[in-house]
């Protein structure tokens, strides 16, 4: 599956993928992006199937205060491999690139997340941040996360964060206080991650196949 | 129009001063099995240590240099020499050493800090030691400090063979394989059970001989409930050709030792520098890495620690300062291999006219490393837009007991603060100093005085700029 997109000047996009591999299917994804001044590319992704996932998307923010805003989730389970690529190359003055992944990995399932935001020289006063939070909830899962930033001009702001692991203490405590089990609330937080984009996509019709979709991985119905 | 700060190079004078080569013996460039072997004569080795360089020359021609980091096509092996050794024994007693040997070492502050702060000094000129000495109260106390050749022939023996490259074998890379094939001098460190030795240790390298390598070897074994402060400091001077620092650093931390590891490397700009270093720590046991890289042409560096046993503990604090002509790529890695162990990589890197510096991490915590914590904070200031700064952080996770947390910023001074200090009293200048300066305070402060004054000294930054 391949998607290659060019943004005139001030155009929006906004691409969104819910994607259900089945078991054994694997899917190759590529997305394209390149934005003139002033455009802006929403990219809000949904892996929730059981196939192994090789997703690659690459956005050129060349023309002067463009725009990129990633928005990914998945939740990894059985023996499931995902493994996403995310590239934002800002040679664009005053360009923005914010990147935002998440999700949840059950059983032994496998992940590979790499973001990079790479600031070209002339790409003055960009900004660049990009944030991922994994949940893990299974016992042979394996989370790789790589999120580079790459600068080669002075006057650009570059962030990169990422947190890894169970639900800490004070969550759990407040969830038990609650009467709301440790299963129950890995539940709702790795279903959380999830709902975000879900809303995001402000499409009926898509909600409804993520919600699906959650009800068949996760089980429950919230 | 607001005028540029300007950021001065690293004032080298004192570390640029050569002396006139009196080599008592320099061995031909390039590298071939005759070689190692004349070295391994000249050093006298026993015999396993003479077939471990053999076998380790037989890996280097089997490995490919390494493609993913800064360029390295300047280094050609046919024009390094391996083995240089000063005219000279190495000395007990500080008035023994060669009148210039002793000026250029008094010139970078040695002795001087030996008298004042520390427990005992190696020096090592070219490929040898020529000063080796360690307090009689330290001794006493059963601290052994001494240079790896004595530890290999003498009543250590048994021991450096038995720890001699196990941490870092000849296989790990290219260059490791190439240091197992014509390592010298170095020290030797063991510090006995339960012994805290409150002030620390130094080693001194210096490659004043043009077109040469040094290859120390540096296995220090501190053993349980122990703990040493070990400080290293490495200079040269320029040359238009290139020099090659390809040293190793084995450390051992036993049950319950804690060991510091500081290190400010200001190598000339012409140098090479493609060191190992490498702490394997055992229950409860601490390593602290303190790393300071200002010179340099190319770097490559990445401390590794192994956290081995339950609730073993690994601190990195680092500063990265890449000027004109250099491109250094350092950080650091840690392997969570046990329940309960916890890492912290504190860094800051500083770019400037040109300077290429890279910030590369990995964290891996394995299956069996439950409840690991791991933090890393790594912070990046570019100074102009003709340089770069590109920050690589890895993290392979395989529990879910563990959390694993990593942040970073690239920026540039920030006007807003410099605004807020202005709008307190201070000038432009002043303001911008304190920033630049602020930004890598986190390994000044936790160095011993003496040595954050060097690295203040290194890092001598003149600041001037106006808003028109």
């Amino acid at each position: 599956m391949a998607q290659d997109t060019i943004l005139h000047e001030n155009s929006v996009v906004r691409l969104v993928q819910t994607q259900h591999t089945e078991e054994n299917a694997v899917l190759y994804n590529e997305i394209k992006g390149e934005c003139a001044k002033g455009a802006r590319v929403e990219l809000i992704q949904v892996f929730l199937g059981k196939g192994d996932v090789y997703s690659d998307s690459r956005f050129e923010l060349s023309g002067e205060k463009s725009s990129l805003k990633a928005d990914i989730g998945y939740i990894g389970q059985h023996e499931q491999k995902i493994d996403i690529n995310v590239v934002a190359n800002h040679t664009g003055r005053e360009t923005e690139s914010e990147i935002n992944a998440g999700g949840a990995l059950k059983d032994a399932s496998k992940k590979i997340f790499r973001g990079t935001i790479d600031f070209k020289r002339g790409a003055v006063n960009a900004v660049g941040n990009e944030q991922e939070t994994v949940l893990m909830l299974g016992d042979d899962v394996q989370n790789k996360t790589i999120p580079l930033i790459l600068c080669a001009e002075e006057n650009v702001v570059g962030n990169h964060g990422a947190t890894i692991g169970e639900l800490d203490d004070d969550t759990l405590f407040y969830f038990e206080s609650r009467g709301i089990d440790r299963e129950h609330a890995e539940n709702i937080m790795a279903r959380a991650s999830i709902d975000r984009l879900s809303r995001m996509t402000e499409d009926e019709e898509t909600q409804n196949i993520i919600s699906d979709g959650l009800k068949e991985v996760l089980g429950y119905d919230e | 129009m607001k005028e540029k700060s300007h950021v001065d190079d690293i004032d080298r004078s004192v570390y640029d001063i050569r002396d006139e080569e009196h080599d008592a013996y320099r061995i031909e460039a390039g590298l071939t099995p005759e070689i190692v072997d004349k070295i391994s004569k000249e050093k006298n080795d026993p015999e396993w240590m003479h077939e471990f360089r053999l076998k380790s020359l037989e890996i280097y021609n089997d490995m490919k240099i390494p493609d993913w980091g800064p360029s390295i096509e300047g280094l050609d092996m046919e024009h390094i020499a391996t083995y240089v050794r000063p005219n000279t024994k190495m000395q007990g007693d500080w008035k023994d050493v060669p009148q210039d040997i002793k000026d250029t070492f008094e010139r970078l502050g040695i002795p001087q800090a030996e008298r004042k702060s520390l427990a005992g000094v190696g020096a090592q000129y070219d490929s040898e030691l020529v000063y080796h000495n360690v307090k009689d109260e330290v001794a006493a106390q059963g601290v052994i400090y001494t240079d790896m050749e004595s530890a290999l022939k003498g009543e250590y023996a048994d021991m450096v063979h038995e720890y001699f490259m196990k941490l870092v074998t000849p296989r790990d890379h290219k260059f490791a394989a190439l240091h197992g094939a014509v390592w010298s001098g170095g020290s030797f460190v063991y510090v006995p059970k339960g012994v805290d030795v409150s002030i620390p240790l130094q080693s001194y390298f210096r490659l004043n001989a043009k077109g040469a390598g040094q290859f120390e070897h540096t296995l220090i074994i501190v053993d349980e409930g122990a703990s040493l402060h070990f400080i290293e400091g490495c200079s040269a001077p320029k040359y238009n050709v290139a020099n090659l620092h390809a040293g190793c650093v084995e450390l051992f931390v036993k049950k319950d030792a804690k060991l510091r590891y500081s290190t400010i490397e200001n190598w000339s700009k012409n140098m090479y520098n493609l060191n190992t270093k490498r702490a394997l720590v055992e229950e409860g046991g601490t390593i602290e890495w303190v790393s300071g890289s200002f010179g340099s042409h190319v770097s490559y560096l990445y401390p590794m620690s192994i956290l081995k046993g339950r609730g073993s503990k690994m601190e990195f604090t680092g500063v990265t300062f890449a000027g004109e002509g250099q491109n250094l790529d350092t950080g650091a890695k840690v392997i969570h291999a046990a329940p309960d162990t916890s890492s912290y990589m504190n860094t800051r890197s500083i770019s400037k006219s040109g300077g290429i510096s890279t910030f590369r991490s990995s964290v891996v915590v394995q299956k069996n490393a439950s409840n690991a914590k791991s933090a890393v904070s790594c912070q990046s200031l570019m100074l102009d837009s003709e340089s770069r700064s590109d920050t690589i952080p890895a993290m392979d996770i395989r529990t879910k007991d563990a959390a694993v947390g990593h942040e970073a910023k690239i920026g540039s001074i920030s006007d807003d603060a410099v605004f807020y200090l202005m709008s307190r009293g201070m000038s432009e200048e002043d303001a911008r100093a304190l920033i630049v300066s602020g930004f890598a305070d986190n390994v000044s402060k936790e160095l011993p005085l003496e040595y954050a004054v060097e690295m203040n000294n290194l890092i001598r930054l003149e600041m001037k700029g106006s808003i028109g």
